[in-house]
């Protein structure tokens, strides 16, 4: 278990930091706490790539749920903070009901719309539908940001590549996989300087594998099956 | 109660024991460490303690087990599992097995102690409710043995 490894150290560089603070007390030099601080921060950053290797490393397990194009988004909606310059424009029915894991989904959304966001540092719009086709459910979310190559919309899929400063570049492919085990499909279309265009098909009821359960289950990339496990 | 309560620290991680004994320590409780699942339960049998910081991954066996060991060794004792690797079942099972509370690595040391306290204080709880249950059935068997008595002792012969 690499992610358990790897968060020892940090449990006890984080609890010496913490010991450190609780003896210097609140008197203490301000660059001494401020040096402490920068510790804790960057704890919970590395944490936080831990838990994203970790996501997708991991086999996905589904726990499906009713709900519906609307209230889905509008949940993932609410995780995000919007920028007042970025216009909102959510049209997504409250038809057909679908059965996907929620909090999973929601992630996916939630990615799309953050990153969406990001596209849009000077502001603009974007534009979140959903319509009923056969047996699936097809979400469109549309930027009116910066747009990708058609190089970079080639690779965003690929594990750890990335095109911001800070980022371990697994963030769509976890939505990706997490898209696909609901046996679902993702697309983009981008024109650099006018936007880009996700669509995101899921079936509105995914098939299990497991008989009599809700539950689906993907393995794990193979090229990450040689983990190494504690002595 | 818990100013004075004796903790056991399971981790086969030397920094993570080092730093979670010293700041116990510091806040006024009596910390043993050891590093491995064997090394717990003989502790266990030798010494007491109130509560147990357990890592859920230990070389020699899993935390789980080690919990449900420890059911012989120490049953009184709060069990509180650490984990890097947090998932459902994990903590579920940890649960099963007889954890009183589960805390995910890197844990924040407020958290840590905050758990301590709270589980300690509920020990403290079972102990006196423990304690109040033996004396109202002392109590009531004293109150019923004399009613026996009285009613022998009026009995026509």
């Amino acid at each position: 278990m690499v992610g358990h490894d790897l968060r020892d150290p940090l449990t006890g560089i984080s609890g010496a930091a913490y010991y450190l603070k609780m003896k210097l007390g609140p008197k203490a030099e301000k660059r001494m706490i401020q040096m402490l601080e920068i510790i804790e921060k960057d704890i919970q950053y590395s944490n936080k790539i831990i838990t994203e290797l970790m996501d997708y490393s991991r086999e996905i397990r589904l726990e499906l749920t009713e709900t519906t194009p609307k209230s889905i988004i509008a949940e993932s909606i609410s995780l995000i903070r919007i920028p007042e310059k970025v216009q909102l424009a959510d049209s997504t029915l409250n038809e057909p009901k679908i059965k996907i894991d929620i909090d999973k989904m929601k992630r996916v959304f939630a990615n799309f719309i953050k990153n969406a966001v990001e596209a849009m540092p000077q502001g603009g719009k974007l534009t979140i539908s959903s319509r009923a086709s056969s047996n699936n459910v097809e979400f469109m979310l549309i930027d009116s940001g910066v747009g990708m190559t058609k190089e970079v919309s080639e690779k965003i899929w690929t594990p750890f590549f990335t095109t911001k400063a800070k980022g371990m570049g697994l963030g769509l492919a976890i939505c990706r996989r997490i898209i696909e085990a609901h046996q679902g499909k993702i697309s983009v279309e981008s024109i650099v300087g006018e936007g880009t265009t996700f669509t995101i098909t899921i079936p509105i009821e995914p098939r299990t594998r497991v008989e009599g359960g809700e539950r689906v289950w993907v393995n794990m990339p193979e090229s990450l099956l040689s983990t190494t496990t504690k002595a | 109660m818990g100013e004075h309560a004796r903790i056991l620290v399971v981790d086969d991680d030397e920094s993570i024991r080092t730093v979670l004994a010293t700041v116990l320590e510091e806040t006024g409780y009596a910390v043993d460490t050891v590093g491995c699942g064997k090394e717990t339960i003989e502790k266990t049998k030798t010494s007491f303690y109130n509560l147990a910081f357990i890592d859920i991954r230990l070389p020699d066996m899993e935390g789980t087990e080690v919990l449900a060991r420890m059911k012989e060794t120490a049953p009184k004792i709060r069990k509180i599992i650490i984990t890097g690797y947090p998932s459902l079942q994990n903590a579920v099972e940890a649960l099963h097995k007889g954890a009183h509370a589960y805390i995910m690595k890197p844990f924040d040391m407020v958290e840590i102690l905050s758990t301590a306290e709270e589980q300690l204080k509920k020990q403290e709880e079972e102990r006196k409710y423990g304690k109040e249950k033996i004396t109202e059935f002392i109590e009531t068997r004293v109150k019923e043995l004399e009613e026996e008595r009285t009613a022998m002792q009026n009995k026509p012969r």
